[in-house]
């Protein structure tokens, strides 16, 4: 399973020297950006995440924590809310704070 | 050319919803089918409301939309002929994979595998700031040979987050033509028309062969390469600059937060629920006295010209239909506030982040948090809201929403309050109706933990994925279009049902069972106060056991309105010499709570709003949960808002009363 991003974005990180952190996002601070790891997620859900813009490498921002213990983030132009459970099992390779 | 007929291509009519959709017309037959197909959220029913001219219910939030529209559009082409087509709404869809029953009829449609034939034309109406995930969907239907013209829109929301899209390296990288526009706006609405007759007239394009073999039985390779596709699509035809911290993140910070985020969502439905009944309350007395007396006066005049003054005529027109539906009319300017109110609320965004606040209650009774979207549907009428649990993936979370729609409470049974509040409680009317919203949502969430303890232990979670649309600013048109469309509905609701109700509640006062002559009896001593009487029985440990209430719940039965007809109805016909004005209306309710209550009339008065909040809303919301759930859970669910709705009443009399 690949669902890869591809790496011609515009706002593309250089790929560091050494591999980042890969922390599931319910765990990194607020403002943290990224790219996406699925993690632990079914595939059936992971094809649901796709549909909206979360896929293996996309690149995204920790926007807030929500009420419940959920995340919302920022991936591009679009904003997705998580729930706890969902947020906990994505992991995101960090790449620092701010977007 | 295989065309969709209304007969086949529509699913089942719903029943009657009492703030729903106004039906738009099919085209006539021989026409093209043309389909709006896209994202949730993307501007399908604002664009066919635009072509169609029609009054499909719209909102700035995934999943508004669960049935199919249908309307005629006539544009003109390129030669300004006048071209007609019959134009599908066709519910939010990612991908032609359904993930849900709203999806579902979609895919049918495209794959063929419904009973339907495929449109002649599909419009994909994407939105431009989320252009990826509205191209997946052209990715699949360019694997068939289909006929399919790309509808750009909000092109002014990907302005302001820093996309832009080149609309014709776009149309080139995807093989069909592309049309930007803004259907909130009604601009580029010609332009779509031309090229939509262009395209009907042009053969299908070849199917999109697929760039990678052998991963056909794999759908996430599938998938994959359909992502591919679409990410070389937008290399040539999309520029965004780095994704940086926008207004509507700002304000998400603040609304979404974790203690802030509820506190605000209660505080806003407050302030609408006050603002409400405190601006309509002066515009509710001026029409409560404008019918009860210029215009009972004109019509006893009128009766006294006919020499029909004192007959059975007089009786159902002024103390049934006068009287009764009248009152009803009263609360149109109410009505017409809340409804805009909630309008404002809708088309800025912001209900679409009460999914996500409300997402740990939600999991406290086993539903997910996109479960929120149909409840919040249903405090403006159940029947859509029903319909609307069709965007959850999930079987038993949907059968478990269904069962607590009628839970929430929908602005018919608002009449109700405003009036009881008023009676009851004047200084504080806004707060006792904002305090039934809130024990509405303690319903919800006490029957759902309920049902999980004991029917759906066993029911698995599902991830909460909230697509969240940016906060937009109002617009007048989509305001108030959307409110005439809900208090249209309201006046059909009033002018059709109501009207049935309160004629058959006149015949039922009409006919003496103690001796006397047919519409010359005493309402005391009619058909319906004896059969009310009967009844009555139930609810004497509730405090409400008088029968002029207790008829007035029973009627109520058929749709909330008729709770308060039935009462103006009944009263009126008590004293035929005038009119009623909405203070004596008030003096009686407030006379029959007091003999009944035993002097604890406020703890009654509570029994009685709780009784209301709980019992079944109507027998259209029946109807629904028949349609979406089957006959069973719809019984099952008629038993358990009874059950429920006298349990907690009696409780709340009885504890209230020894408090007293």
């Amino acid at each position: 399973m690949r669902l890869a991003y591809p790496c011609a974005r515009s706002y593309r990180r250089a790929v560091p020297l050494s591999p980042p952190p890969v922390r599931s996002l319910a765990e990194v601070p607020i403002g943290t950006s990224g790219t996406l790891a699925l993690g632990g997620l079914p595939r059936a859900a992971a094809l649901r995440l796709a549909r909206v813009g979360l896929r293996v490498g996309a690149p995204v921002t920790v926007l807030a924590r929500t009420a419940g213990g959920g995340r919302l983030l920022a991936t591009g132009a679009t904003r997705i809310g998580l729930d706890r459970d969902t947020a906990r099992r994505l992991e995101v390779l960090s790449a620092g704070a701010g977007a | 050319m295989t065309l969709a007929r209304p007969s086949t291509a529509a699913p089942r009519r719903g029943a009657p919803s009492c703030h729903g959709d106004a039906p738009a017309g099919g085209a006539r037959p021989g026409v093209p089918v043309v389909a709006l197909v896209g994202a949730p959220n993307a501007g399908k029913s604002t664009l066919f409301n635009s072509l169609t001219g029609g009054s499909r219910t719209v909102g700035n939030w995934p999943g508004t939309t669960v049935e199919v529209g249908r309307g005629s559009w006539v544009g003109t082409d390129r030669c300004g002929h006048p071209a007609e087509v019959d134009l599908l709404d066709l519910p939010g869809a990612y991908s032609l994979d359904p993930a849900s029953p709203d999806e579902q009829f979609t895919a049918d449609l495209f794959t063929g595998s419904g009973p339907a034939g495929a449109p002649d034309l599909a419009v994909v109406v994407a939105d431009a700031a989320h252009l990826a995930r509205s191209l997946y969907l052209v990715a699949q239907l360019r694997e068939r040979s289909r006929r399919l013209v790309v509808a750009l829109t909000m092109s002014d929301v990907a302005e302001r987050r820093g996309i832009t899209v080149d609309a014709d390296a776009l149309a080139a990288a995807l093989g069909v033509p592309v049309v930007e526009l803004d259907p909130r706006r009604r601009s580029g609405r010609e332009r779509l028309a031309a090229v939509v007759a262009d395209a009907l007239r042009a053969p299908a394009p070849p199917a999109r062969a697929r760039q990678r073999d052998g991963a056909d039985d794999d759908a996430l390779a599938v998938a994959d390469e359909r992502f591919d596709w679409v990410d070389g699509v937008l290399m040539t035809a999309l520029a965004e600059r780095p994704a940086r911290p926008t207004v509507t993140d700002r304000v998400d910070r603040w609304v979404t937060a974790p203690v802030l985020g509820p506190l605000l969502f209660l505080l806003v439905m407050w302030g609408v629920f006050e603002a409400t009944t405190t601006v309509a309350a002066p515009l509710q007395d001026a029409l409560g006295t404008l019918v009860s007396g210029p215009v009972t006066a004109a019509g006893r005049g009128l009766f006294d010209l006919l020499g029909l003054s004192g007959s059975w005529a007089e009786g159902l027109v002024l103390d049934g239909l006068v009287a009764g539906v009248g009152m009803l009319l009263t609360f149109v300017p109410l009505m017409a506030i809340m409804f805009a109110l909630l309008a404002l609320l809708e088309d800025s965004g912001y209900l679409a982040r009460a999914a996500l606040v409300t997402d740990r209650a939600m999991r406290a009774v086993g539903l997910p948090g996109n479960a929120f979207l149909p409840l919040v549907v249903g405090f403006g009428c159940n029947v859509p809201a029903i319909s609307a649990t069709r965007i959850l993936p999930d079987a038993r979370h949907r059968i478990m929403t269904a069962l607590l729609v009628p839970f929430t409470s929908c602005s018919a049974r608002l009449t109700v309050y405003v009036l009881v509040a008023a009676t009851f409680f004047p200084s504080a009317a806004g707060t006792v109706v904002f305090g039934m919203y809130l024990t509405s949502i303690l319903f919800v969430v006490g029957v759902g933990l309920a049902l999980r303890r004991t029917l759906w232990r066993t029911v698995g979670q599902e991830p909460l994925v909230l697509d969240l649309p940016a906060y937009q600013r109002p617009t007048l048109r989509l305001t108030a279009s959307l409110t005439w469309v809900r208090v249209r509905a309201f006046l059909r609701t009033a002018g059709g049902i109501i009207v049935a109700t309160v004629s058959l509640v006149w015949l039922l006062q009409a006919v003496p069972v103690h001796g006397g002559s047919f519409g010359a009896v005493p309402p005391e001593d009619s058909l319906f106060a004896a059969a009310s009487r009967v009844v009555a029985h139930l609810f004497v440990p509730a405090g409400f056991g008088d029968w002029h209430t207790v008829g007035a719940l029973v009627v109520g039965f058929v749709a909330k309105e008729a709770v308060l007809t039935s009462w103006a109805q009944t009263y009126a016909a008590a004293d035929p010499t005038a009119g009623l004005a909405p203070d004596q209306l008030q003096a009686h309710v407030h006379a029959a709570f007091a003999a009944s209550s035993g002097g604890a009339v406020t703890a009654a008065v509570l029994a009685f709003l709780v009784f209301l909040l709980a019992y079944t809303p109507c027998v259209a919301t029946v109807a629904a949960q028949r349609r979406e759930i089957g006959v069973r859970w719809a019984a099952f669910g008629v038993g358990l808002q009874l059950t429920v709705a006298w349990t907690v009443a009696v409780a709340v009399f009885q504890v209230g009363r020894l408090l007293t």
